[in-house]
């Protein structure tokens, strides 16, 4: 698992170091997640295969084109534990996915605060 | 009679064989008449005796002399026996009668004499004469004691070796029962065995009593004396001490039992095996082990006592040839069937002349030795998993704890960054100071849990380590600075400049001997000092050059007691408890460096003086990178990186100036292409259409694949990029309803899947649904420029073609 929040460097190569972007796609990407993580955690309560898989692989996609790397990976892992069928796992694994999320929300506020500061 | 009147006596003297002769006195010594049987007994021929002096018929010829007074004395002589020399100058013994004839006035006119041979009776004389000498002289000097008793069984004679034996003089044995000798148990024993009536008795073992009342062991032989009635005139007893001999048997069978309990009372069981492999002897334990009895065991051939299997191992063993086997964990066979496990060691015997005389097997019942061992086994098991589980639980809940850290760090960073009044500030500044300590040791736990679980890898890429040090000590300058003390560092000549190993973990292992160092000192200086330790065995490891470096770090600091210098390196240990609450710290610092120093191949100490201070050793091995590297670098000689932080991770990215400006993207295509983007996810869409648009390309956005349909229907695109999975219609369903529409106006867009599978087979997976590429997320620019331009190109030639 990559301790990495964020590879700046990938995501900005990505975005062709449109600052701005990359600060939008963060945002995107962050208010996109709250919702997606309730479905993700009563889908994971219920055991419902099919829509974990479902959400983790689209979270896995966006996470990876921020290089989101830790989030990333751990989307992965979610959706490896759904092919695995061990879906007892997922709770505790999804739990950790809140705080990964605050990380990579203070990660996003410093850099914008970063950005600003060297405009 | 007629013939009596004829015979004249002369003839009768002469034809007698009784020698007759008649002798002059001996003045004269002459023979006057001697008969045939004389000169015969003399060896002469008849006429011949008469022409000698008597005197030389005599061996001595004085006896003639003596002789010849006597018989004038008194007149005759009866019986003499005389030694006479024969003509062949032997000697003969003869008895000589003889009679002196005087004349009237008494004076001696000659002796007539008969001389008989008695040499015979002579020689039985001098037989029995010998032999009684003989039967003497055995009697006295034998080395037995015999006695001889009368028909009362009283002691009538003995020899002096019984007195000798016995101890006793004439007076103690004359006359006495003999009985007396022998004990009485003993003395019953003897009567019981009727020697009287059969005559002989030999080699009786018993006892007697000495004077002094001792009793001895004595081999005894009985014969009994019978008159010539047949009736028992007595017995002679021939005892001989076999006192030494039984004690030398007594010593044997002592030794011998003691052998024998050791045996019968070892918790192994012993087999003898003859030289045919047969069992002839064992110890009580050996068939209490296998359950078997005397006639299970006896003579029978050793390998049944094993599984067949194992049989053929003891055998591959080769033992006859290499003499003994230890500790053999083999199996045995029980009587009832039941297999066990048993230690067997075996020793080959051979004789003197190294001949095979068989082999000696100790069994060991291996049963609960083996249970045990399970047993242990398996606690080891258990509680190594319990030691792996409580380390990846550790290591698990520090990475979870860490996250959310990081975010409280970073908030209070950044409100640290905002206007706040003084109280806020220190306030936000001890919070501050407070979550760092936390996220240290969740770190050290952390790392921790990873050597403990093996977690750990070293890296081995090029290390600096000259400057390593270096720069470890300007980044602490700062904090020795503020206590007032000297930071010093010197690297030996002989330290290579680039080695191979994990700079990270060498670098975290001496900042945090020289942070402790800076610690515990108040006053004073903190060295640190590298040096090569060269060891002429250890310069080259598997065709490289290695090298171990020691590096020391030394303070004048509080120091720490010889009691406690081994319990630091231990987890959660500092000298004192005090310690902690005076100075911080995790306390786990110097057991993770232990670890790690363990893991580069060394060790870690120290020595160290109360008050005085202390040094740090630790010594780690290193792959020397290369021969002829200069010990200086350049940026020890540019004097204006001297401060600036040394990278010393070659893997290490250049750095990307936020600006973009030193990082050229791909040029702007000459394609104009208008591209169809099929992607749900907000981000997902944002960053290609970047790129898209980036590249100068136009690009239309639908939001699942049911949109993708509805617009191709409508609209032309040079491309589709299509993510695969998608709401409503995916992307794989939606290429199928495409590729059916365009079937039908013969037409073929190119369809590019996006995914974030990224798996084996996804590839084959999206071109079987009738895609014509894949690229996988994150999204590489040259990768999906290169797929859409190769396809939009490829159906091109095709168009025109």
């Amino acid at each position: 698992m990559s301790d990495e929040i964020v590879d700046l460097n990938e995501v900005l190569e990505r975005v062709q170091h449109d600052r701005e972007l990359l600060l939008e796609l963060f945002d995107i990407f962050l208010a996109d997640c709250p919702p997606k993580m309730e479905q993700l955690k009563t889908a994971s309560k219920n055991k419902n295969a099919e829509q974990i898989k479902t959400l983790a692989h689209g979270l896995k996609g966006a996470s990876a084109n921020i290089a989101a790397k830790k989030l990333n990976a751990s989307f992965v892992a979610i959706e490896n534990k759904v092919k695995e069928g061990a879906l007892d796992d997922l709770p505790d694994l999804v739990a950790s996915l809140g705080p990964q999320i605050d990380e990579l929300r203070v990660y996003y506020k410093k850099l914008s605060h970063e950005f600003k500061a060297t405009e | 009679m007629t013939a009596g009147k004829n015979i004249h006596p002369q003839d009768l003297i002469e034809q007698l064989k009784v020698g007759i002769c008649r002798l002059s006195s001996p003045r004269k010594n002459q023979f006057l008449y001697a008969n045939g049987a004389v000169a015969e007994m003399l060896g002469y021929k008849p006429r011949e005796i008469a022409r000698n002096k008597v005197s030389a018929i005599f061996a001595s010829p004085r006896q003639w002399d003596s002789l010849s007074k006597k018989i004038e004395n008194s007149g005759s002589l009866r019986g003499e026996e005389v030694l006479l020399k024969k003509k062949d100058k032997n000697f003969i013994w003869c008895s000589m009668t003889a009679t002196a004839v005087k004349d009237r006035r008494g004076r001696l006119q000659w002796v007539d004499a008969i001389i008989e041979d008695i040499s015979a009776h002579k020689q039985v004389e001098r037989e029995l004469l010998e032999s009684k000498e003989l039967f003497r002289l055995v009697f006295d000097n034998s080395a037995v004691a015999i006695t001889v008793a009368d028909k009362d069984e009283k002691i009538l004679a003995w020899n002096p070796f019984a007195q000798k034996l016995l101890g006793m003089n004439k007076e103690d044995l004359f006359n006495k029962p003999i009985k007396t000798l022998y004990p009485l148990r003993e003395w019953r024993r003897i009567r019981s065995l009727r020697i009287r009536k059969k005559g002989l008795l030999t080699n009786l073992e018993t006892k007697i009593v000495k004077k002094d009342g001792s009793v001895i062991d004595v081999n005894m032989s009985v014969t009994i004396l019978k008159d010539q009635k047949g009736s028992i005139s007595g017995a002679i007893g021939i005892l001989r001490d076999i006192t030494r001999e039984k004690n030398a048997e007594r010593k044997l069978r002592e030794s011998e039992n003691k052998t024998r309990v050791i045996l019968d009372n070892s918790a192994a069981a012993i087999t003898l095996i003859d030289q045919d492999e047969r069992i002839v002897s064992w110890n009580k334990f050996t068939e209490q082990l296998l359950g078997m009895k005397k006639k299970d065991l006896y003579m029978k051939h050793v390998s049944f006592l094993y599984p067949p299997e194992e049989w053929k191992k003891i055998r591959q063993e080769n033992i006859r040839k290499i003499g003994a086997r230890q500790h053999l964990e083999t199996k045995a066979v029980r009587k009832d069937g039941k297999v066990i496990d048993i230690d067997l060691s075996i020793k080959i015997l051979r004789d003197s002349q190294n001949n095979l005389i068989g082999s000696v097997g100790i069994i060991q019942d291996m049963t609960q030795y083996k249970k045990a061992k399970e047993i242990l086994l398996e606690a080891k098991v258990a509680a190594e998993e319990a030691n792996s589980a409580k380390s990846q639980f550790l290591a698990n809940m520090s990475h979870e704890v860490r996250t959310p850290m990081n975010a409280i760090v970073g908030m209070i960073d950044m409100t640290l960054d905002t206007q706040l009044t003084d109280e806020q500030r220190d306030n936000m500044n001890t919070a501050k100071e407070a979550a760092e300590n936390l996220l240290n040791l969740l770190n050290d736990i952390l790392d921790l849990s990873r050597v403990e679980s093996g977690k750990m890898r070293l890296e081995e890429i090029d290390v600096n380590a000259p400057n390593l040090v270096k720069s470890i000590c300007k980044g602490l300058s700062v904090l020795a600075r503020n206590k007032n003390l000297e930071l010093v560092w010197k690297v030996d000549d002989g330290v290579p400049y680039l080695v191979k190993g994990d700079p990270v973990r060498l670098r975290q292992i001496i900042i945090n001997l020289v942070n402790n160092a800076i610690k515990f000192t108040s006053q004073g200086k903190i060295e640190i000092t590298v040096q090569n330790l060269i060891r002429p065995q250890g310069l080259v490891q598997n065709g490289e050059e290695s090298c171990e470096l020691r590096f020391a770090v030394s303070d004048t600091g509080i120091g720490i007691p010889k009691d406690k210098q081994a319990a630091i390196f231990e987890v959660f240990t500092q000298a004192d408890d005090s310690v902690t609450r005076k100075y911080g710290g995790t306390g786990l610092g110097l057991a993770i460096s232990k670890r790690l120093v363990e893991m580069m191949g060394g060790r870690i100490w120290v020595e160290s003086e109360v008050n005085q201070g202390s040094t740090f050793y630790f010594t780690a091995v290193f792959k020397v990178k290369q021969k002829d590297v200069p010990r200086l670098s350049p940026i020890d000689l540019d004097p204006r990186r001297r401060l600036a932080p040394i990278s010393l991770e070659p893997s290490a990215a250049p750095a990307v100036g936020p600006t973009g400006s030193a990082v050229a993207g791909p040029p702007v295509s000459d394609l104009k292409l208008r591209v169809l983007l099929a992607e749900d996810n907000l981000v997902n869409q944002k960053i290609a259409v970047k790129i898209i648009e980036k590249r100068g390309w136009t690009v239309k956005v639908v939001e699942d694949g049911q949109q993708a349909v509805d617009i191709l229907e409508k609209e032309s695109f040079d491309v589709v990029l299509m993510d695969v999975q998608m709401p409503v219609v995916d992307g794989f369903k939606a290429t199928q309803l495409i590729r059916l529409q365009e079937h039908q106006i013969g037409k073929h867009t190119p369809i590019v899947a996006m995914t974030a599978h990224a798996m084996e087979g996804d590839e084959k997976r999206c071109l079987d649904a009738g895609m014509d590429g894949y690229i996988a997320k994150p999204i590489d620019r040259s990768k999906l420029f290169e797929t859409i331009e190769s396809l939009v190109k490829k159906g091109q030639t095709c168009q025109t073609k």
